[in-house]
């Protein structure tokens, strides 16, 4: 499985793609902002973990732009943030994220979330 | 009502409208004949040559100079004094809303940056003991009789080995106080950036109340002015003499950087970024992704 890490901090990338390698993959694609994510997105990307505080492109317009093109309109999100007030958690679900992680986390709550999603998009199918 | 928030701006601001105000009933309180004593010329009138100012019925003649500039003066002083009343209500807002939030936040960086610092020690501490336990096997002696197996007695190496991975990977994730820490960082810089943005506006409005070279001459004499009004706050009114524009920077962009935006455009930070309650903060969203109107509102 193929993630995509989106954060414009270096340093975050490199935790969650430390935790994801730490769970068990080992294919990645990074990028630094929402805008460089969506030039960077093909259709080898199997599940999208993105920040929601970024430059140039956020996260939640991100989410949105993938939510209306057909080859991403259901791939997996997963929003990994400090945000944490309830307003903002539900317009992110509003926006398509499928799963949410707080920050600072740990890698047992990556994996949690991650596997809650493939579940519920494994049902789904 | 005054608060510790309400800090040098607010009593500087205060103290400047205090003078003003004395300044400016001194000139309301000055008698006219005063003022015409004040206005005879010095220098003998044969001395004046051609300069229409002597004539004593000329309107530049000083006896009717000087009576204008204090009476423009006063004008001035008393706009002046309308547009910092202005400022220092917006700035005193600015102080009791945002600044106590920033210290808080400031403060939370130094507890955060010690509390990883210590975890960081702590688990490199583990993580020595544990290539303790693990040295033996290299040199081919016993796996487990390290110094810190003494105590829990022998252990298979590769239960060490998983061990260590484990403590590595959680000084991996305990870094992630350096994003957080820099997004409160990058809060508090933005709130001074704004308060320097709104007290440059205040000094533009207050400089373009007098006219060209007024104030120039009053710095010239009194050393160095403050960076904003010096570098940032020069008013695009100022050169056109008094008042000039200086009613429309006022009204310009009212901005929350809490809001996220602002005149720099969209911010990099969250405002409420945190290192604390991860654990709660995590039940909120769990609470919201799991409820059967969440996934209904995705499944739409």
């Amino acid at each position: 499985m193929k993630f995509m890490v989106i954060d414009d901090s270096a340093t975050m990338r490199r935790i969650v793609v430390n935790s994801l390698q730490r769970i068990g993959y080992s294919d990645f694609l990074e990028a630094g902002d929402g805008a460089e994510a969506l030039g960077k997105f093909d259709g080898s990307v199997d599940f999208v973990i993105t920040d929601w505080n970024m430059p140039n492109m956020g996260g939640m317009e991100l989410v949105k732009s993938l939510r209306s093109r057909d080859d991403a309109k259901s791939i997996p999100i997963l929003m990994v943030t400090t945000r944490s007030v309830r307003e903002d958690i539900v317009a992110a679900a509003q926006a398509g994220v499928d799963n949410y992680v707080v920050k600072p986390f740990t890698p047992q709550v990556l994996k949690e979330k991650i596997n809650e999603v493939l579940v519920r998009k494994g049902e789904a199918a | 009502v005054s608060s510790p928030a309400d800090g040098p701006s607010e009593d500087l601001l205060f103290d400047l409208e205090v003078a003003l105000r004395m300044a400016g009933d001194l000139v309301r309180d000055l008698d006219d004949d005063v003022l015409a004593d004040a206005a005879r010329p010095s220098i003998p009138e044969e001395e004046a040559g051609a300069d229409p100012s002597a004539d004593p019925g000329s309107p530049l003649a000083p006896e009717y100079l000087l009576p204008a500039i204090v009476a423009y003066t006063y004008r001035e002083i008393y706009s002046a004094l309308g547009n910092l009343q202005e400022g220092r209500s917006e700035l005193g807002q600015i102080a009791r809303d945002r600044i106590p939030d920033t210290h808080r936040k400031l403060r939370e960086i130094g507890d955060t940056t010690e509390l990883a610092a210590t975890d960081m020690l702590d688990g490199l501490d583990r993580a020595l003991e544990l290539v303790d336990e693990l040295e033996p096997e290299g040199d081919g002696g016993d796996p487990a009789a390290g110094s810190g197996a003494a105590d829990a007695g022998p252990r298979p190496a590769s239960e060490t080995r998983d061990a260590l991975r484990d403590q590595l990977h959680d000084l991996i994730s305990a870094l992630q106080f350096q994003d957080i820490t820099n997004q409160q960082l990058e809060f508090a810089g933005h709130l001074l950036t704004d308060m320097e943005r709104r007290l440059s506006r205040i000094a533009a409005n207050f400089a373009a109340c007098f006219p060209d070279g007024v104030l120039q001459a009053v710095e010239d004499g009194a050393g160095p002015r403050p960076r904003a009004a010096a570098d940032t706050a020069e008013p695009e009114g100022a050169g056109s003499g008094p008042r000039g524009d200086a009613d429309a920077p006022a009204a310009d962009a009212e901005t929350d950087p809490a809001q996220g935006e602002c005149d720099d455009g969209p911010v990099n930070f969250d405002p409420e970024a945190t290192t604390r309650n991860a654990g709660e903060r995590q039940a909120v969203a769990d609470e919201i992704f799991t409820s059967p109107s969440t996934g209904e509102a995705r499944a739409s």
